[in-house]
């Protein structure tokens, strides 16, 4: 039969969550509330290091309403790591477990002493002042430097001998020396990069409960629920399939801060429906958000670069260093992303890689949208930005020559099978105007105004294969009035994957959207790890394919012998069975039919686990007003390579977004602490996020190279768009003011710093 | 505890509160109208606006006695029974919406600014909604849907 265009995929449908969500009937976390429900508030450590010498509850619990009360005395003594990735590490990566849910020794301000479950929100806040904890306060380091003193006191005594976190990461390709010694020029430079915050804009919640049918049901904003089941299951000692981890069915954005526990809202509100035997509901006030869940990890990263005199690059050395706050998290995992981000953009015969975290009494650092990657994408375009200056050459030809080319040898444990990285730098360098641009302008009414342009590229993985378990169930089932069922446990945390994944079970069906809903967000669905790693659609989507593809195939078996013709002749399309190209029967009238003859069209499938990197160009105008040190992007072009646009819109509403982050991580966005260890920007007022005042036009470019490991072609695209940024505007900085930005963000202060150093 | 009465989404409300308790947590705590979402509490995000007498609110740190006597409208109530406003409409249409906890309180403040203005620039829509942060879209989607909206409500 000839080979139909698509009927959905690449087709800008609309959102099937958008009406729940423009209506307001779009129901999250902390809006789900059940009869008899308690409310619950945290107690949290004042001092950044310090020893629990003593609670007492006393008045705390006799307060009217107040129901329970939990500390490290009357809670399990299991150690745990609240993210998925050290749930479930397939050797030979080790697990880091280094957290109770409350411990006799807090390490950052904002650890968990206690949690009180009462009637109310105000009762257990009121509660929580009436606990009285005497202290024994340690000194606290804050700062790699500090942690690393062979005399610094240790976070986690039990953990080596120092305050490194799990051990180092390495990776050698060729000959490093080798490589130098060929090399005719070397560039070298250091950058030290800030703490930022995800900023979701849902705060942290859960609500558990013994539910209906026996079981514990915890009602999570979670990325990742069956992770964090699995967590629950063994610090409870309770079976996994005696725990229910739902979504109620909404996440309120996420970006790496819930991959896991959402903070520590479920084991918290878990602990007091055991002691309480009610009902007890946890959400984190935004204060908490910042200073009691992860952060990007801030750092430093050093790179050499060799290349000859024609502009090839032979070595690349790398070393990162970053601060993993006061427990492991993903500080391990964090330099293997390092490691990907910086070297496997382009080919680099000799390379070397060494990274490790350590601990500090800061908030712990975990993941952050697009992991690991604006640090490394940042140290490496502006390193290969100057070697191109230092040759003279134009920045673009200087990577053109350099970029990694389908079958290439690299560094990554998976073959590169697609790569439209050049066409990416091709388009978006005619979009910004780069050579109407690239040589420097003073705004003609201004001169205090100075106009340019620049660039960098990057790529980003579209599973967690092979550093954690990484595999998806997707279950797709027709019922007898025709409506088709998909059933994953990926969750809507806003990147669309409820739509995209109903786009892919409808285009291989032949059924309208319409007829096609999907599950998600629920661990009473088929083994999953969660909305992680760019993930979501690159092998959620690759399951649902299968699944479908396979209940296709008993579809027309079935047909084919009803109608007595060979499945070559038969076609589903439109919500149509199709016999030798006409229409036969409306699909829902098939599905009535088999069901009277018991016969049911479903499958389970598995995607196949595997990996593929999606690439992108992007490109800054800026304005700087050299007056006042502040920087307006004016545009940003952001081509991207995803592979096949499931579907397009969405694409370019997620790769804006993450722009926008970028643009903070750039110029405005970090967390720093006080002298008694406190975070100082613990609100959104004075954690300077990007508003709509605060830049200009961020126009995508879609670019589809097809990828042959993904559904219809498609990788990730859900956490690429916001390394590229930063390097793209601070080569336009050194473009237009010869300054090399070290140290972001780039705040008006630091750079008129900068400017006043360089006259 | 306080009784205050007022206009809720076209019907009249009669309620009773704590004098201290703002808007917010009236509407979703003793009313259950969980539309309004609270990102912050401080009048920092947005999350939360309301119109109040057809002007947005940030309802977390505005008082509930002070809408006694008043028109309260929440983002449940813009449909006309099966029909959308055209702002909900332009936001489907145009992709403005990701994780969808932003977008009452968006959709609320694009409506005071086209109710007030009619043909509003890229700037002015971009001023308007300042003051409600997202951290999903980077806004770009959302300034298109407003944008598109004002020629439909212009119309009508
Ligand atoms: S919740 Fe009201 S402004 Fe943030
Ligand atoms: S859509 Fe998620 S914060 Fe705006």
């Amino acid at each position: 039969m000839k080979k139909q265009a698509y009927q959905v995929i690449g087709k800008s449908l609309p959102r099937s969550d958008a009406y729940d969500k423009v209506t307001g009937k779009a129901r999250y976390t902390v809006d789900v509330e059940v009869p008899g429900m308690l409310h619950a508030k945290v107690l949290r450590s004042p001092y950044p290091h310090a020893k629990v010498v003593r609670i007492d509850v006393d008045r705390a619990k006799s307060l009217p309403g107040v129901a329970g009360i939990v500390t490290w005395e009357n809670t399990p003594r299991v150690l745990f790591n609240a993210t998925s990735t050290h749930t479930q590490s397939p050797p030979p990566f080790e697990a880091v477990k280094d957290q109770y849910i409350f411990d006799n020794k807090v390490r950052y301000v904002g650890d968990e002493v206690a949690a009180v479950a009462a009637t109310s929100p105000e009762i257990a806040e009121e509660a929580i002042r009436l606990i009285k904890v005497d202290y024994k306060i340690l000194p606290a380091v804050m700062t790699v430097e500090e942690a690393e003193e062979t005399s610094a006191p240790r976070i986690h005594e039990d953990k080596n001998n120092s305050n490194m976190i799990g051990s180092p990461i390495e990776n050698n390709m060729g000959d490093i020396q080798e490589g130098f010694k060929c090399s005719a020029h070397t560039v070298e430079c250091t950058y030290t990069f800030p703490v930022q915050k995800q900023c979701q804009l849902e705060p942290q919640a859960a609500l558990a409960m013994k539910a209906e049918d026996g079981r514990m049901m915890v009602y999570s904003t979670t990325q990742a629920p069956h992770p964090t089941r699995k967590i629950l299951s063994d610090i409870f000692s309770l079976p996994m399939n005696q725990i229910r981890v739902a979504n109620p069915p909404y996440v309120g954005g996420a970006f790496g801060v819930r991959i896991g526990f959402s903070a520590k809202a479920e084991p918290i509100a878990v602990a007091l429906a055991l002691l309480t035997e009610k009902p007890v509901k946890i959400v984190y006030s935004r204060d908490e958000d910042f200073i009691a869940s992860e952060t990007r990890h801030a750092g430093t990263i050093r790179v050499k670069l060799g290349f000859s005199d024609d502009g090839i690059i032979q070595a690349a050395d790398v070393e990162s260093r970053m601060n993993g706050g006061a427990y492991a998290s993903w500080s391990v995992d964090v330099n293997g992303a390092i490691n990907s981000r910086a070297l496997t953009i382009y080919r680099i015969p000799h390379l070397h890689f060494h990274g490790y975290s350590v601990y500090t009494n800061t908030t712990l650092a975990g993941a952050a949208r697009g992991f690991g990657a604006p640090a490394p994408t940042y140290a490496m375009e502006m390193t290969v930005d100057k070697a191109a200056r230092t040759l003279n050459m134009d920045p673009i030809a200087f990577r053109l020559k350099n970029i990694i080319q389908v079958g290439d040898a690299w560094s990554a444990p998976f073959p590169c099978r697609s790569t439209g990285l050049k066409e990416c730098m091709e388009r978006g360098k005619k979009r910004i105007g780069w050579d109407d641009f690239s040589k420097k302008s003073y705004d003609s009414n201004h001169p205090r105004y100075l106009r340019g342009v620049g660039m960098a590229v990057g790529n980003h993985i579209s599973s967690a294969f092979p550093f954690q378990t990484d595999y998806t169930g997707a279950n797709v089932y027709v019922l007898p009035d025709g409506s088709v069922q998909v059933e994953t446990a990926l969750v809507e945390m806003g990147t669309g994957v409820k739509t995209t994944l109903g786009q892919i079970a409808a285009e291989v069906l032949g059924v309208p959207m319409e007829s096609v809903w999907v599950k998600i967000g629920d661990t009473d669905s088929s083994y999953d790890i969660g909305g992680q790693a760019s993930r979501s659609l690159y092998a959620g989507g690759s399951a649902v394919k299968k699944a479908a593809e396979a209940v296709r195939e008993q579809i027309l078996a079935y047909v084919a012998l009803k109608q007595d013709c060979t499945v070559d002749n038969l076609d589903l399309r439109d919500g149509w069975i199709w016999v030798h190209n006409e229409k036969a029967m409306p699909f829902s009238e098939m599905t009535q039919d088999a069901d009277y003859h018991n016969v049911q069209f479903s499958r389970l499938e598995k995607h196949k686990t595997d990996n593929a990197l999606s690439w992108h160009a992007h490109f800054a105008r800026i304005k700087i007003d050299t007056w006042t040190g502040k920087i307006f992007v004016e545009k940003l072009v952001a081509a991207h390579d995803m592979g096949k646009a499931i579907n397009p819109q969405i694409v370019e509403g997620v790769i804006e977004g993450g722009v926008s982050m970028g643009i903070g991580y750039a110029l405005s966005e970090e967390i720093t602490y006080d002298h008694h260890g406190k975070q100082i920007q613990d609100s959104y007022h004075k954690y300077m996020l990007p508003t709509s005042m605060d830049y200009g036009e961020i126009e995508p470019i879609i670019v589809e190279a097809h990828e042959p490991s993904g559904p219809f072609g498609a990788r990730g695209i859900g956490e690429n768009s916001v390394a590229a940024v930063a390097p793209a505007i601070m080569c336009a900085v050194r473009n237009l003011l010869g300054i090399d930005v070290t140290e972001l963000p780039l705040t008006p202060e630091r750079l008129l710093k900068q400017i006043a150093l360089n006259k | 505890m306080q009784n205050i009465e007022f206009t809720l989404n076209g019907s009249q409300i009669e309620v009773s509160i704590d004098p201290r308790e703002s808007l917010l947590h009236m509407l979703r705590n003793r009313l259950g109208v969980f539309g309004p979402k609270e990102g912050c509490g401080k009048g920092e995000c947005g999350a939360c606006t309301v119109l109040v007498e057809h002007n947005a609110v940030n309802a977390c740190i505005f008082p509930a006695g002070k809408v006694d006597g008043l028109e309260v409208v929440t983002i449940e109530g813009l449909q006309q029974g099966e029909h959308l406003h055209p702002i909900q409409q332009a936001f489907i249409d145009t992709g403005a919406v990701q994780c969808g906890f932003c977008t009452p309180g968006m959709i609320l403040s694009a409506k005071d600014l086209l109710d007030h203005h009619h043909k509003p620039s890229r700037q002015e829509i971009r001023r308007a909604i300042s003051g409600n942060i997202c951290r999903c879209t980077g806004y770009s989607k959302i300034i298109d849907a407003i944008e598109y909206a004002s020629k439909d409500v212009s119309k009508s």
